[in-house]
Parts: structure tokens; C-alpha cells; sequence
């Protein structure tokens, strides 16, 4: 139904597509693969409408299009669900769902705010979404605020529905919603483009796989004729190893000791300690309260009662200013809000936190944070044309990069990572992982969260694992299985349900 | 506090600060509690009343604009002259057709040119000087129209000024287009992240032009007031008046930034002004001493009004 051939875009200094093709038929899952930076956003872009392929054709039931606004793309039933959020925080879920097709009278002059909700309500119940209609959009979760963009595109029936890293900030149960509406829309004839950096999902769902590496096609074939180390191999154009961390030995030495930390009813009584040189896992599901644990950690919010020690001294962090002094650094989960400052340069980013070490005296200069930057640019294997090149022209996987190298750069002692490689192709996250491993091999305490359990199972030493605020139990990753973890998020639910 | 609870307090905060203001008033002087004085205060501010109302648009857009004055006063201006030559009328247009012609500059600068609401209405702004003041040469402009006057600003209709009515019709109109319409959707999905809102498939940019054409036509009505209130027009008629409208816009609620706000809150911080102000002057406070409690005044609500969101919240 959609196919899109010889298409080629490029930008100031990058060609993004090159003769790329793809194609979808409907009532299939195409899944669309490739590093970071292999033109799949661009490609997916081109689809929707935001902007038009330099050249190329692209046709919709045989007959070519053009779309010179994404209006023209949702007119002709084409639907997407944007990686960067566009549910509006000062919207309630209602009028986020049914933004631009409000029901109104006399032609959008006056609005049925009662068929509003009632509509609203409607499409929740019906794709069994259990959010409030008139719930601001702005107070729920991230993972609430994907359903909410997703439920959105899925209410107005698209024929084409492009879902861009869906499921990479989404809960184990906010999956599973997303997964049952992909087997209804695909039971209703709905072609579906799904990108994304997960595997085991790519072959749960998928039923063609196209990769793309440097704005080229380079395969498409069905998924079941495909497995692991041969897309992996499409992908990077080299063989990744995908072992297991070893696990390192015992460690002694306490970094940092978090004692019945508390704050609300997210974080109820926590304990945790992180030793030098250590890689702690984090484990829990969506909601229970890892990142707001970090967030207490990096002296982000204060905490309502309990202690923390960091190398035995008492550590109560008035800010993140204060954490820094400390030895501590955390990055965020949340790149885009506050990881990096988009419109500034890449080497400015890498340098702001550890301006005070270059500039001293207060005075920059300019070609020692260049070379400051290169550096760790070089050490992550940032792809940028230039330090100087703003970070919001990167690719989410760099961007990641980015926001690594400015806080590695500061060299913690302590460093905690909330989800250090969501967004990020699977060549970027060995790389990332073997940084990790490294920082902690030179005696840095790495505290690590993440939603991927392989991910931790691969990369941790020990695995935490919280529910419900608290840490329901500690496994060494060498006997850790994913059973065990999943077992202990969901301990403290059965406990609460009993 | 719940979120809730805290929001609904806010709401209720401003108006409660207005009630405790006008018993304050009432029990200290008697020259405030005159019905006369207590009915006038809805036609004085109806010149800041129409300028805020539509400022909370604009700010609710995530833009501001700092051209109201000057394009009021340049309306003002004009219509004076109209009218002292004898249009008759025809003036009125004139005056709508000069105001939208500066807003249609404001948005055609920032949707055509991309240049930040605040440089394109201080363009504005110094253009529309410029116009006035070279049309006036310094003088004061004379006019006699007592229907214009009537129609305006000084007749009576039930009991009120008709520049009452006028603040009044503007309120429901643009209350009603802002809560009730799918373009004021669009103004407030805009101003809460205007990427999103483009990606969404919203007519951002015309949306955007349309919110400052109508503030620059208001602002022609703005000026017709003016002049009919006093019966001359001056290049100054209104400058200064920006920033009372924003005041109000925020006293009331409204977010710099976009995304919150609404008429009928904008219409409190309005009355909230307009009451502080007839006090103040009519208990002789000097008109410096005024300026510092309305800056207190603003400092106060932004202050309640963050603390009513939480510090969770969003900024």
C-alpha cells in the first residue's frame, strides 16, 4: 500500500537517505532497523509529512504523493507516533487526544465539551487505557504520556501508523497495552512501521525487518528468516559480542550507603549500597521509584527522612551543585529536559559541567574546551561533524553520547546512570557498556538504571531491585535471571494485593 | 494540599485578596464607597481591561507583545484626525483597519521572518511612534463628535458608561473564543509547546498571525476609547499601557511562557488593578508610591500562584 522508492535527502553536511527504498503492506508489522544515524528518523520523517525527500517517489496505493506538511500525511490516513513527545503538558489527557478534531459545532466555533470527555472516555475504554480524561497531561509519567501519544494516533483509525522507539519509555503493563493494540490494527488491515532498538520485540512482532546503515537499504526480508547476529550484523557491517559481563570480583569498599531514604509515595524507605568499583544495577518496574531514588541521590529533591553516607562521611546534598563537589554526578533519563542543552554546541555541553577545571580564573578558552571536547567526543565515539555543531542536530544515540561525556568528563567517583542507553542502536550501546565497565575497572561506583533487563543482566555486577518504593532484594547478576528480578518487582505488589 | 485543593485556592486567593482590597477601601475612605465612585471603576479600566484581555492571548500563545501602547495611541491619533476632518463614520474602520495593520506587521514578522515576538513588537512599537508623533507634530489633537463620544466612551446606556459595555463585550467575545472555540484549543496548544502543536498538524503560523492581527485591531478600539473618554488624541495617549496589561494578564494567572491562562481570571487581575488604582488616587497616595505597591501587588500573586502548583509542578 505505501512504497517509497529511490528516496534521497540531504542535510547541510550529512546525506541522511541515499537511494534508500522501503515499502508496506497492509496489515503487516515492518519493522525499520539501523544505528543511530542511519536515516531511519529521516526516512520516517519524509513518511509523515514533515519535511520532502530532495528525491525520490513515494506512492500510496500505486499512486504517487507529496506531502508538504504533515496535515497532508494524516489526511491521506497517515499516522505517527513521534519518538519526541508531543502530548501537551498543559492540555488534559482528553484534549490532548483529540487535538485538532475537537468535536465542535458551527465549524469549530463552538465546542462540545461534553462530547469531548464522553469521546475521550470512549477511546481509553476502548483500547483499555485506565488514565482519567481530564487528568493533566503534564503531571503523568513519561511511559502515561507515550500511551496517551499512541492512544491518540491509534483513535483515528490510520491506515499507515508509524511508531518511532515506542516501547522505550514505556512499563512492562504499559507494553503489553501497546502490543495488544498492535495486533488489533494489524487484524484491521493497518500497515505498520515499527523502528526500534530492541530485539527481542523485532522478532516478537515483526513480520518483515528492512535495516538501513549510512542512509542506504541494505536488507529487507521476512523476520522469521532472519535472526539475531544476522541483523546485528546488517546493522554495524561487523559482529558485536553480546556476552554476558563476568562479574567482577567482591568489592569492599563502600562509595555510597543509602539508608531508609524516603520521600513521598514514591520512594518508601529505601536501602542501598554501592561499592567502589562496582556496576549496581537498578531493576524495578515502570513507577516504582528508581528515578525518583536517583533524583534524591543527585541532590535533585530533598528527601523527607533517611540517611546517606558517601565514603562515610554524611552526605545530604542541597543541590546538584553540592553532589558535584561531593563526587557524585548523575545523568538523567530524561536527555532532551535535562541532560544536555540543545541549543548549544557539543563541545560546550561536554565542558559546562567542568567549566570551573577549565576556566579556573573565569576566562574561557575557546580552543582548550575545543580540545577538551575532541577528546571525550573521541573516548564515546560521538558522531558530530565538529565540536562545535549545536547538539540538537544529533541523533538521539549521540545525543546520549554527549550527555555521558560531560558528566564522565567531571570524573566521579560515583556516577549514576538512569537509562544510559535508551534510544541507543546496539553498536552505541557495546560501546557504552565497555565505558561503563572501564570507568568502573578505574574504582568509579556506577549505579546504573535501566528497563531492559538483558541490559543490566549483561552489564552489572549486582542487580537492585526495587517495588513499591523500596528495594524488595539484591542479586549478584552471576545468578541473577531475568525470572528472579521480575519476581522480585512484582513481590511487594502480590504482597499489597493480599 | 492536594495539587487540586492548592489550585482551586489560588483561584479563590485572587479573589479574595480583591474582596479584602475593596473592604479595606470601603471602611477607610468614604470617598471610595460612593456608588458613583464604585460604578466609575468599570469604565476607567476599560481601556486596561480590552489591552489585557488581549494580552492573555498572546502570552497564553507564548509570545507578548509590547506594541499595544504605541499602536493605540498611533490609532488614537489617526482617528482624530479623521474626525476633525469630517469622515464621520468612517473614522471607526479607520481606526480598526490602522490597529490591525500593526498587528499584521507583528505576526508577519514573527511567523514570515522568524524574529522573536519581543524585537517585532518593539519594531512595532517604535513605528508606530514614529506615525504618531509625526501626524500630531507635538500638538494635541482637537475634535468635535459628540456622537463618537457618546458611542465610545461617555453615553449611558442602563445605567453604565459605554466604555463599560465595550470592556464587557470584548471580555465575552474573547472569553468565549478562547474556552469555547477550536481556535482557542489551537492558541493553547500552542503556547504549550509550539513544536509539538506543528508536528501535531496545527496551522501554527496562521493561528499565531490571527492572534496578533486581532490584538492590533483591539488596540484600534483601544484607541477610539481613548479618545472619546478625554475628546482629544495625543501621540502618548496610551504609551505605558503594555506593561498594565501584561500586569493584569499575569495578576491573573497567566503564564509568561504560554500555556495557561484565561479570560475570566485576566478579568479579575483587571478589576484587581482598577480597584487598587481609583483607592490609591482617590486616598491621595502620589502616583509613585502607587507604581511601588502594584509592582508589590504583582510580585505577591506570582508568588501565591507558584507556591498554589507545588514545587513539583511545572515551572
Amino acid at each position: 500500500m505505501l512504497e517509497l522508492s529511490e528516496i534521497t535527502k540531504t542535510f547541510p553536511g550529512v546525506r541522511a537517505l541515499d537511494a534508500a527504498r522501503f515499502d508496506l503492506l497492509p496489515g503487516e508489522v515492518h519493522a525499520l532497523m539501523g544505528e543511530n544515524g542511519a536515516g531511519k528518523s529521516t526516512l520516517m520523517k519524509i513518511i509523515a509529512g514533515l519535511f520532502p525527500p530532495d528525491a525520490g517517489t513515494i506512492r500510496l496505493d500505486g499512486a504517487a504523493v507529496a506531502f508538504a506538511r504533515p496535515a497532508d500525511a494524516t489526511a491521506a490516513g497517515i499516522h505517527t507516533v513521534f519518538q519526541e513527545l508531543t502530548v501537551l503538558g498543559n492540555l488534559d489527557v482528553a484534549q490532548n487526544l483529540l487535538i485538532g478534531r475537537e468535536p465542535a459545532r458551527l465549524g469549530g466555533a463552538w465546542l462540545d465539551r461534553r462530547a469531548l470527555y464522553a469521546q475521550a472516555r470512549a477511546i481509553l475504554d476502548d483500547l483499555g487505557i485506565a488514565l482519567r480524561p481530564d487528568a493533566r497531561a503534564g503531571a503523568l509519567s513519561t511511559g502515561q504520556r507515550q500511551i496517551v501519544e499512541i492512544a491518540r494516533a491509534v483513535a483515528q483509525k490510520p491506515r499507515v501508523l508509524i511508531l518511532d522507539e515506542p516501547t522505550s519509555s514505556l512499563g512492562r503493563n504499559e507494553e503489553e497495552i501497546l502490543f495488544a493494540l498492535i495486533a488489533r490494527l494489524r487484524a484491521a488491515g493497518t500497515g505498520i512501521v515499527y523502528i526500534t532498538h530492541r530485539m527481542s520485540e523485532v522478532f516478537a512482532l515483526a513480520d518483515r525487518i528492512t535495516v538501513l546503515r549510512d542512509g542506504r537499504h541494505i536488507l529487507t526480508d521476512r523476520a522469521d528468516r532472519l535472526d539475531r547476529a544476522a541483523l546485528i550484523r546488517a546493522m554495524v557491517g561487523r559482529d558485536v559480542s553480546e556476552a554476558r559481563h563476568a562479574g567482577a570480583d567482591a568489592h569492599d569498599d563502600v562509595a555510597l550507603q543509602v539508608a531508609g531514604l524516603r520521600r513521598g509515595a514514591d520512594v518508601r524507605g529505601a536501602d542501598l549500597t554501592l561499592h567502589r568499583g562496582e556496576v549496581l544495577g537498578l531493576a524495578g518496574l515502570m513507577g516504582a521509584g528508581r528515578t525518583e531514588l536517583a533524583r534524591l541521590i543527585a541532590g535533585i529533591d530533598a528527601p523527607d527522612g533517611g540517611q546517606m553516607r558517601l565514603f562515610g562521611q554524611p552526605y545530604a546534598p542541597r543541590d546538584v551543585r553540592a553532589a558535584m563537589r561531593a563526587g557524585l554526578a548523575y545523568v538523567s533519563e530524561d536527555r532532551k529536559g535535562l541532560g544536555v542543552v540543545l541549543p548549544l554546541s557539543v563541545a560546550e555541553n561536554i565542558a559546562l559541567p567542568s567549566l570551573r577545571r577549565l576556566a579556573p580564573r573565569g576566562w574561557v578558552a575557546p580552543a582548550r574546551v575545543r580540545a577538551f571536547a575532541a577528546d571525550w567526543m573521541a573516548r564515546l565515539g560521538v558522531r558530530a561533524a565538529a565540536p562545535g555543531v549545536a547538539v540538537e542536530t544529533l541523533s538521539g544515540g549521540n545525543q546520549q553520547k554527549v550527555a555521558l561525556a560531560k558528566w564522565l568528563a567531571t570524573d566521579p567517583q560515583v556516577i549514576v546512570l538512569d537509562e544510559p542507553t535508551r534510544g541507543v542502536d546496539v553498536g552505541a550501546k557495546a560501546e557504552i557498556y565497555a565505558l561503563i565497565r572501564d570507568l568502573a575497572a578505574r574504582g568509579c561506583a556506577v549505579l546504573v538504571i535501566s528497563s531492559e533487563l538483558p541490559e543490566l543482566l549483561q552489564l552489572c555486577d549486582r542487580i537492585a531491585v526495587m517495588a513499591r518504593g523500596r528495594i524488595s532484594g539484591v542479586v549478584p547478576a552471576a545468578q541473577a535471571s531475568e525470572e528472579r528480578v521480575l519476581t522480585l518487582a512484582f513481590a511487594e505488589d502480590d504482597e499489597a494485593a493480599a | 494540599m492536594s495539587a487540586a485543593l492548592r489550585a482551586r485556592t489560588a483561584d479563590l486567593g485572587l479573589a479574595i485578596a480583591l474582596i479584602g482590597l475593596v473592604t479595606a477601601l470601603m471602611v477607610l475612605s468614604p470617598a471610595f464607597r460612593d456608588p458613583s465612585n464604585l460604578l466609575g471603576i468599570g469604565r476607567q479600566v476599560a481601556i486596561l481591561g480590552i489591552a489585557a484581555a488581549a494580552m492573555t492571548f498572546v502570552i497564553l500563545m507564548g509570545e507578548i507583545d509590547l506594541s499595544v501602547g504605541a499602536v493605540a495611541s498611533a490609532a488614537a491619533v489617526v482617528t482624530a484626525l479623521a474626525l476633525a476632518q469630517g469622515y464621520g463614520v468612517w473614522a471607526i474602520p479607520i481606526a480598526v483597519a490602522v490597529g490591525a495593520a500593526f498587528g499584521l506587521l507583528n505576526g508577519a514578522l514573527v511567523v514570515g521572518l522568524g524574529v522573536p515576538a519581543f524585537i517585532a513588537t518593539l519594531v512595532s512599537f517604535f513605528i508606530a511612534q514614529g506615525v504618531a508623533l509625526t501626524l500630531t507634530g507635538g500638538q494635541t489633537i482637537l475634535f468635535a463628535a459628540a456622537w463618537f463620544r457618546d458611542l465610545f466612551a461617555t453615553g449611558v446606556v442602563l445605567g453604565q458608561r459605554t466604555a463599560f459595555w465595550w470592556l464587557l463585550a470584548v471580555f465575552v467575545a474573547l472569553g468565549w473564543l478562547l474556552a469555547r472555540t477550536r481556535f482557542g484549543a489551537q492558541v493553547r496548544a500552542i503556547g504549550g509547546d509550539a513544536q509539538s502543536a506543528a508536528m501535531l498538524g496545527l496551522p501554527v503560523g496562521r493561528v499565531r498571525l490571527i492572534v496578533f492581527t486581532m490584538t492590533g485591531a483591539l488596540m484600534g478600539l483601544v484607541g477610539m476609547i481613548l479618545i472619546a473618554r478625554i475628546g482629544n488624541a495625543r501621540a502618548d495617549g496610551a504609551i505605558g499601557l503594555e506593561f498594565d496589561a501584561i500586569a493584569a494578564a499575569v495578576i491573573g494567572g497567566t503564564r509568561l511562557g504560554g500555556g495557561y491562562g484565561s479570560i475570566p481570571r485576566t478579568a479579575l487581575g483587571v478589576v484587581l488593578i482598577g480597584v487598587l488604582n481609583n483607592g490609591l488616587a482617590i486616598m491621595n497616595v502620589d502616583f509613585n508610591t502607587q507604581q511601588v505597591i502594584k509592582g508589590a501587588l504583582v510580585v505577591g500573586v506570582v508568588l501565591i500562584d507558584r507556591w498554589a502548583r507545588g514545587k513539583g509542578g511545572p515551572a
